[in-house]
């Protein structure tokens, strides 16, 4: 029976979430503060998901790269296969906040890949 | 005036202050002369590595070269700085005696020094001390030597190598003299009739041709000389490491401060120095060791400098510190007996045409002039003697101008500057306000140093407190995006110093 | 940047368009101080939230997780929607006294003297030369934000086989990063018995890429001529002693620090602004003013805060009293002075008048479970709360009924264990 501790992220009261697990599966998650805690700790356990952050090379901006993050949660062991692919990636300036730099991002249906950040066209560009 | 298969008159193998000195002194004569440096830049031995003092000269023996040299150094350094544009202050040095019992070794240091024709030297008491540096408490009295000076080293370097290359020499950077042969002198381009006997200098990748070859090579003098064929002389490196304080602390030392030294230690003591550029330097240290290379800064050298300068200064505290870095003493003497030998400057009897320079510690930087008119003498008998006649140059160009120093000037001549040239609007090193213009005059420099600390020594970007904390991104920028220089090829210093393993992308 | 801007006259001029200075700005502006403008030395506003392209900001103040310039847009939106003045690429270079500020830019010099300044400058990082690592001082090694602005903003890659000296959250940060594009990271060391980032990025940078954090170890000594090849790493010794015959050689092309921000306050030192060498910023009083009237400070430049949140909080209360000062010419004597005691490391402000709404921001000095903080005067309890736990990491922010204050006593503020009956 292993015992893991976690802080939850999901808002700012960040509950400490402790979950009781083995072999067989979840025996007892308790110290969340709703519902969405207790999901998001069960989730932690069994398939940890994370949101992924990164950069984009950006072609004839003022900014050398745009800041990218994907619209939803993708699996924890996704998150340095995605990252070494933002490497073969290239986005023409101009670039808008929340514009879809690559739609099911590495075969993931319904997660995309989005600007955090506008990116303008270099002057004379 | 590039010799096309490498053959000159003179090479100079060593690109310090000296062997700089040496380069611009020679480049005043109608000789072909090289300078060859093994290092991607001038001054990367002992020259950058050093508290940039003008001693006096009371230091040293009465007799010796060292002696001689550092008076008429020190006596004739205003205007070389003026010639060069290279900062010079005359800030004065207190040697500080803590007791009564110190005071016997100042006035032995007084006399000596007007032994050697040092003017000024004064026996000051206590409250004298503390009119001049109201920090210094447990000083009970000084000699004070107002003729005592401060430079900045690795400008004055440059502005020789610079002033040298623009008067004729041939400055060949990354050529460490990999191995030297004797050659009859038919095979020398441009050589005279009678002197029998010249160099094959292999350097850089390429073959050298040169009648007459100058060693100073520095700390690594023992070891060209033995590529020569003399195999006379033992180097002891000898480490001092330093602290360097944020100019923040500059307010409190104005003078150079030193202890009384203490004989038989092989070096000065530890010394509160100020900078022409307003830090404080404490240190160096004293530590002989194997390696000449090994410039590592060591835990318990820290420690004691930062103690020992607290014991003169209780405000010198650690909050203060930016950087720490070493020089390298090319010492003669062993370890058993410190001390000092005197310079040896000469041609070698058993090796015609080979001029050594060995164990050129301080006060090198001070004598860098004279011996560079004393070696440059030497030369001149060396030609005269196969019947050929020295001549001055008539177009020799006596003065060098320094980029303009954006941060030193009056707001009226700053807004006037950025009028002409919008670069000087653009402030890359937020420390030190340094403009993008001075930016691109050290990446343009006339010596085609392109290391990050070849911009760094000549901009003085990533020298302020933050540590190129903000400017360094920059100017990698600048790097790549206007002057053309892939991510992987831009070095610190020395080669193989890679600063980035690439682009982003190219991680696979 | 168009020629309007170049007046000589300035109601208000707050340096910096970070996070601090763009709340700053925005607040005043909400207020009603018309005539401000912002100054900022980069090409864009946001100031280091455009490199940390990361998520977890405006998790309190938009009940959502953003990432930095995210963050920034919405106080630039702010910024551009109130239509408030902007300078970029300019550097303030002077400070006054009477606040005249010398500000350089590629269209000149220029001199503007402002009625009232907001310093809102930042940090600095503290450098391998500050803390004196000894050994070689070889290419790559940087502090943790120098190699994100390479990476994030240049596009530049800083090593293969790092080693990260610092549990702080530029450090975990910068552990994450790096493995996502593609390096190793072997490990991260801390020299105090417990980290010192927030828990959430111990999990997300740290456990979530088995990447092993070492506490009470540091780095005794740096290998590598030209270029790094390698740390001795040593432990620390119950007595805070290095113990470099203990260390453990390991391997690494690059070496990260992330040993601590210091306020950069060159500006105030200039302008002749009483510092506190406790948090290396202004000694303020509620309003947030400096010892110099009519200069104000908040942000980073105050006190190192660790939530981008709390920075923008602390530059919007300013408005008030940049406010007060540009009506009244003057605000309240600060007569009050706080005094951090108990398990206190520090608290802000340093000083209060007692005139105007008061929100104490403190770091305890060690992590613990619950404790009580108590703000007291003359031993009357002014105000008590509980905190489950507590963590130097985590800045505290706490609200004080101005009302309660007694002008002329001093107020005690400390932290005590367990829970305080009434």
């Amino acid at each position: 029976m292993k015992t893991k501790e976690y802080i939850c992220v999901l808002c700012p009261n960040s509950c400490t979430v402790t979950v009781v697990f083995g072999n067989e599966g979840i025996e007892e998650i308790s110290g969340h503060g709703c519902e969405r805690g207790r999901e998001w700790a069960e989730d932690e356990v069994v398939r940890p998901r994370r949101y992924f952050v990164g950069s984009v090379t950006v072609r004839n901006g003022d900014f050398e790269t745009v800041s990218v993050k994907t619209s939803d949660f993708i699996p924890l062991e996704k998150a340095k296969s995605i990252g070494l692919h933002t490497h073969t990636l290239c986005v023409e300036a101009p670039v808008r906040m929340y514009q879809v730099i690559e739609r099911d991002i590495l075969g993931l249906k319904g997660v995309d890949l989005i600007a955090t950040r506008e990116v303008h066209r270099k002057n004379g560009a | 005036m590039k010799a096309q298969d490498f053959s000159y008159d003179v090479i100079i193998a060593g690109g310090g202050v000296v062997g700089c000195a040496i380069a611009r002194e020679l480049s005043r004569l109608d000789l072909n002369t090289a300078l060859l440096e093994k290092e991607p830049d001038v001054g990367w031995g002992a020259s950058c590595r050093n508290s940039g003092v003008v001693h006096a000269g009371y230091n040293n023996t009465p007799g010796t070269l060292m002696a001689k040299f550092c008076v008429e150094g020190n006596q004739g350094f205003e205007v070389l700085c003026a010639e060069l544009d290279v900062p010079y202050k005359k800030v004065g040095k207190l040697v500080v005696a803590d007791g009564p019992d110190e005071v016997p070794a100042l006035e032995r240091l007084k006399a000596q020094g007007e032994t050697n024709g040092v003017r000024g030297l004064e026996m000051i008491d206590g409250d004298r001390v503390r009119e001049l540096e109201p920090h210094l408490e447990h000083a009970y009295a000084a000699m004070y030597s107002p003729n005592s000076a401060i430079t900045s080293p690795y400008l004055l370097t440059i502005a020789l190598a610079e002033n040298a290359l623009a008067n004729g020499v041939d400055i060949f950077l990354n050529s460490g003299v990999e191995r030297i042969d004797r050659t009859p002198s038919a095979s020398t381009a441009g050589g005279p009739e009678g002197i029998r006997e010249g160099f094959i200098v292999k350097a850089g990748g390429r073959e050298f041709r040169t009648r007459i070859l100058i060693n100073s090579a520095g700390v690594n003098s023992a070891e060209l000389s033995r590529l020569a064929g003399v195999d006379l002389y033992t180097i002891y490196p000898c480490r001092g490491e330093y602290y360097v304080l944020d100019t923040y602390a500059g307010e409190l030392v104005q003078h150079l401060v030193y202890p009384v030294p203490k004989p038989g230690s092989g070096g000065l003591g530890i010394h509160l120095t100020p900078t022409v550029d307003g830090n404080i330097l404490i240190g160096p240290s004293n530590e002989y060791i194997e390696s000449a290379e090994d410039y590592s800064v060591t835990a318990p050298v820290m420690k004691t400098l930062s103690e020992e300068a607290r014991s003169y200064m209780p405000q010198l505290n650690g909050g203060f510190y930016i950087r720490s870095f070493a020089g390298m003493r090319a010492k003669q003497t062993p370890p058993e007996k410190g001390g000092y030998f005197d310079y040896v400057i000469k041609e070698e009897e058993t090796c015609p045409g080979l001029i050594n320079l060995v164990g050129i510690e301080s006060p090198g930087l001070t004598a860098s002039a004279p011996i560079a008119r004393y070696v440059s003498g030497i030369v001149r008998n060396i030609v005269e003697r196969s019947g050929r006649e020295v001549c001055g140059k008539p177009d020799f160009i006596l003065k060098r101008t320094a980029p303009v120093r954006f941060a030193e000037q009056d707001d009226e001549v700053k807004a006037k500057l950025i009028a002409g040239d919008p670069d000087y609007g653009e402030i890359i090193c937020r420390c030190e306000q340094i403009t993008k213009k001075e930016i691109r005059q050290a990446i343009e420099n006339p010596l085609g140093a392109r290391s990050l600390n070849s911009i760094k020594y000549r901009s003085r970007a990533m020298m302020g407190r933050c540590q190129g904390g903000y400017c360094t991104q920059r100017i990698l920028q600048i790097l790549r995006d206007e002057y053309g220089i892939m991510p992987e090829e831009i070095e610190l210093g020395k080669n193989g110093s890679w600063v980035l393993s690439g682009g982003r992308c190219d991680v696979t | 940047m168009t020629k309007r801007h170049m007046t000589d006259r300035k109601d208000c001029v707050i340096i910096g368009g970070g996070a601090a200075g763009l709340a700053a700005a925005a607040a005043c502006r909400e207020n009603g101080i018309e005539d401000i403008l912002l100054i900022e030395r980069g090409e864009v506003l946001g100031g280091i939230l455009n490199q940390c392209i990361h998520d977890g900001f405006g998790l309190h103040k938009f009940s959502e997780t953003l990432t930095g310039p995210e963050y920034a847009q919405r106080y630039i939106d702010m910024i551009t929607s109130r239509g408030i003045p902007v300078l970029l690429n300019s550097m303030v270079t002077g400070l006054s006294p009477d606040k005249v500020l010398t500000v350089i830019n590629r269209g000149g010099l220029h001199r503007i003297q402002a009625r009232s300044v907001i310093l809102a400058m930042g940090s600095r990082e503290r450098t391998r030369g500050a803390i004196g690592i000894p050994g070689s001082r070889g290419a790559g090694i940087f502090t943790a934000g120098v190699a994100q602005n390479l990476i994030n903003m240049k596009n530049f890659m800083t090593g293969r086989r790092v080693i990260i000296l610092g549990s702080g959250d530029i450090g975990l940060i910068m552990a994450r990063r790096l493995t996502l594009e593609g390096a190793k990271v072997l490990m991260v060391l801390e020299k105090l018995p417990y980290p010192s980032g927030l828990p959430r990025n111990i999990n997300q940078c740290l456990r979530d890429f088995d990447i092993p954090l070492h506490l009470r170890r540091t780095v005794s000594y740096i290998h590598g001529g030209g270029h790094l090849t390698g740390v001795d790493i040593a432990p620390i010794g119950d007595n805070g002693e290095i113990q470099p015959d203990r260390a453990e050689y390991m391997e690494c092309d690059s070496l990260l620090l992330s040993v601590g921000l210091i306020p950069e306050n060159e500006l105030s030192r200039q302008a002749g602004v009483q510092l506190d060498p406790v948090t290396g910023g202004a000694v303020v009083d509620e309003y947030g003013q400096t010892s110099v009237p009519g200069i104000f400070s908040c942000g980073n430049v105050l006190q190192i805060h660790d939530l981008v949140d709390n920075v923008s909080l602390e530059g919007e209360a300013l408005a008030l009293g940049v406010k007060r000062y540009l009506e009244a010419g003057k605000l309240a004597e600060p007569g009050i002075k706080v005094f951090p005691g108990q398990n206190i490391r520090y608290c802000l402000p340093q000083h209060l008048s007692g005139q105007a709404p008061a929100v104490i921001s403190f770091r305890p000095s060690v992590p613990g479970k619950l404790h009580t903080i108590i703000f007291s005067q003359n031993g009357k309890i002014l105000r008590k709360k509980s905190l489950l736990k507590i963590n130097p990491a985590e800045m505290e922010r706490i609200e004080l009924d101005s009302a309660l204050l007694e002008s002329g006593s001093p107020l005690q503020v400390e932290l005590v264990p367990g829970r305080l009956q009434s």
